[in-house]
């Protein structure tokens, strides 16, 4: 195996359905057990998760034979004698039992990790079986009154078996022929221990039937999906956003025309025809947005079994609590989105929720609940983190921000409690006392709030003292194509991501304040900040003493509101974004570019970095 | 007589590991089930169906019950039932064979070993005749 590269068996042309089936199926098997290993743990007694892990591996290791994939069956195989050991109630789950089944299920997830990428099992496994192996002969040798109780069934079923023998050859001769009897004994002493489980797993299946009906349905689904390689669906998606573009322009040129052209019969049929690409192509557009959606169960599945490993290390109980696992977006927005939640999960089991002593002087369940949950709002999706831990003391924080020089002493007397919660996520803040094994590890919230702004989401946190700490974020559905709105700012358009604007204001000159030398308009009670883009985009501001109505675009970034000062609002519309292209690269406040129906450009701001140059 | 096989496994992988060593043997009327209960429905549905290939543990229904309903029905108990089974579950072939299992094929197995199975069942079904 160490020379060969490639498995002959996983590069063969009339294999490739089958290895690729396989790497589908096993893929959605080790998920389905990523979470219900954890959850075994939980509920030892639940036979019937036992006996659907076991099924788990046994289907992994019937698959895996046949592909001459001897490690992945080999240490399957270990596994599932484990879990037949526990079936049997021969031993008890314990969390070194658990330990050893985890480990062989790395080693399961590492293998088919190399088997799709390198099309080869190689993967140290000697060690893990030998773990596995010893384990289970420490099981069978502490078992001894279970051995005993073994070797009376085994008699028993010794004269059973030879009962059924005679019969068996009486009745077929082709059973003779296939030599069953030498098979039977061999397979007597060596596998005697799976021959009960087996019978057990069919007494308990009927129980199972009820709750699984639905399970036939979702097999079928599997059955009527295929794999479409990833680049297909970006450069699907490619071709719809410059549809879009055109079908912009199109409908441009159809409003030209049919104001010069009125009522002939010429600009009728343009219209209809322009109304017909228009409806069409946001039909499309919907579905190429659908067809890259994957429910964020995907990334929630990986967390069960992290919390697990971490709480264990740091010596905590933790129950995780997950929620519309269902919910869907973009592919890219998965794939991004998995690192941040990872460290405010993190974050959760480190610094949130106390250890069991603890919680118990509080009075508080022993054991904690972090709860992960995702739902729809709009064109949005709302990704929770929240724990019953011991909340952040907005005091504790405010007084680290000021001994890091972060904030001033004056400042931090004036900020609300959101905002001095939210300063947890200001670059170089860090409230971890002690340096832990589990976060702490230098990349602090300022990096988990970087990347969800990238992701042109928000992020937002609430926390009750002594109750518990609840992370908001709320990300973008896609992130090709957005719903925008267009203003003018001197004589040029730019566009404002919709989802950010939360109304629009006139407002009289004279109401325009001044506080510190930055203006301000009173909002019914609470005071708005202006924020001028025309000079942070063009480094100057035009001063129009006979201008009296200034509008206002009051956009919300996380909890924080702005107005936005603007000389002129152009209406909405559905903006595909493109990139500024290598030779302008990153520009401060402009998150990307857009063509517009006549054929302009228009650059897109990226508010959050636009508002952070505007507060210095 | 041309066979019309049901194969029956919840794993989509398996069936196709099945279906196509049938392929090569030359076969090509296939019906898939992810279950005994779903078997149940398809052999109901196409009376066509005349040769039945099924794994043993599944969720629903099990191998065994499967073999089992079929024996208790009345138009199709006689067909002929092929268990796929795994090294060392020698009580599972037992019950199998009381439950009136034809014959039964040990995973890992080559379309030859298929080949064969598949012989003995029809060459005994022919003699009985």
């Amino acid at each position: 195996m160490a020379k060969v590269n490639q498995n002959p068996m996983l590069i063969d042309p009339d294999m490739k359905e089958i290895v690729e089936s396989f790497i589908v199926e096993t893929k959605e098997i080790l998920e389905k057990l990523d979470v219900d290993l954890v959850e075994m743990e939980k509920r030892p007694d639940d036979t019937e998760l036992l006996n659907s892990v076991f099924r788990h591996f046994h289907t992994i290791k019937g698959t895996s034979s046949f592909l001459g994939l001897d490690k992945l069956t080999g240490v399957t195989h270990k596994g599932e004698d484990i879990l037949n050991k526990l079936r049997k109630g021969e031993a008890i789950l314990t969390s070194d039992i658990m330990d050893a089944l985890l480990k062989a299920f790395d080693k399961m997830k590492s293998l088919l990790y190399s088997i799709e990428e390198f099309q080869n099992e190689d993967v140290e496994v000697k060690n893990t079986i030998k773990e596995l192996t010893s384990l289970i002969s420490t099981l069978e040798n502490g078992g001894k009154v279970s051995e005993a109780k073994k070797n009376v069934k085994k008699s028993n079923k010794a004269g059973k078996k030879s009962e059924t023998v005679k019969t068996k050859k009486s009745d077929s001769e082709s059973i003779k022929q296939v030599e069953s009897e030498e098979e039977i004994t061999s397979l007597e002493e060596a596998e005697d221990a799976e021959d009960e489980q087996e019978q057990e797993l069919v007494k308990t299946e009927p129980k199972r039937s009820d709750e699984n009906k639905l399970k036939p349905e979702i097999t079928k689904k599997v059955e009527n999906s295929i794999r479409v390689d990833v680049e297909r669906l970006d450069e699907l998606l490619n071709i719809v956003s410059e549809l879009v573009l055109g079908r912009n322009r199109l409908a441009q040129v159809n409003s030209e025309f049919a104001l010069e052209n009125e009522g002939t019969k010429f600009s009728r049929d343009l219209f209809d025809a322009t109304k017909q690409i228009d409806l069409m192509t946001n039909e499309l557009q919907l579905v190429v947005m659908k067809t890259r959606m994957i429910k964020i169960g995907k990334v929630f599945n990986k967390f069960p079994r992290l919390v697990r490993d971490l709480s264990r290390e740091a010596n905590k109980q933790i129950n995780i609590v997950i929620k519309g696992e269902e919910t869907e977006l973009d592919k890219t927005l998965i794939e991004e989105i998995n690192d941040p939640l990872v460290h405010l999960v993190r974050n959760s089991v480190d610094h949130g929720i106390e250890t069991p002593d603890k919680r118990k002087e509080l009075g508080k369940n022993p054991t904690g609940t972090l709860t992960l949950s995702a739902e729809h709002e709009g064109n949005n999706i709302i990704i929770t983190i929240e724990d019953d831990g011991k909340g952040i003391d907005p005091e504790v924080i405010k007084n680290k921000a000021v001994s890091k020089g972060l904030i001033s002493a004056e400042r931090a007397r004036e900020l609300s409690k959101q905002e001095i919660l939210n300063l947890i996520f200001l670059p170089g803040f860090s409230t971890a006392e002690v340096v832990t094994n589990i976060s702490g590890r230098g990349v602090g919230m300022d990096v988990v709030k970087t990347n969800v702004t990238k992701l042109r989401g928000i992020i937002n946190v609430d926390s009750t003292t002594g109750a518990g700490t609840k992370i908001i974020v709320k990300l973008p559905l896609t992130l090709a194509i957005i719903p925008g709105m267009i203003v003018k700012v001197r004589d040029q358009s730019i566009v404002i991501p919709l989802n950010t604007v939360l109304e629009v204001l006139r407002v009289h000159r004279e109401n325009i304040y001044s506080i510190n030398q930055k203006p301000v308009i009173k909002m019914r009670d609470s005071v708005l900040p202006l924020v001028s883009v025309e000079k942070i985009l063009f480094g100057s501001e035009d001063q129009d003493e006979d201008k009296i109505w200034q509008y206002v675009v009051v956009v919300g970034i996380a909890e924080k509101r702005y107005g936005i000062e603007v000389d002129g609002l152009v209406g909405q519309k559905e903006v595909v974004i493109k990139s500024l292209g290598n030779y302008f690269g990153k520009i401060q406040g402009i998150a990307g570019s857009t063509i517009m129906g006549d054929g302009s450009v228009v650059m897109i701001v990226d508010l959050n970095e636009l508002l952070h140059i505007a507060e210095g | 007589m041309a066979l019309k096989f049901l194969i029956v496994d919840d794993s989509q992988t398996m069936r196709r590991i099945v279906v196509n060593s049938l392929k090569n043997l030359g076969y090509e009327d296939f019906v898939e089930a992810s279950d005994g209960k779903d078997a149940l429905l398809k052999l109901s549905a196409d009376e066509t169906i005349n040769f039945v290939i099924t794994d043993w543990n599944m969720p629903v229904l099990s191998g065994l019950e499967l073999i089992k309903a079929i024996r208790s029905d009345a138009k199709m108990g006689n067909t002929p039932v092929l268990m796929v089974t795994t090294r060392g579950v020698k009580d599972d072939i037992i019950e199998a064979l009381k439950a009136k299992v034809n014959n039964y094929v040990v995973k890992p197995f080559t379309p030859a070993i298929l080949r064969e199975k598949i012989d003995q069942i029809l060459a005994a079904a022919g003699g009985g005749n």
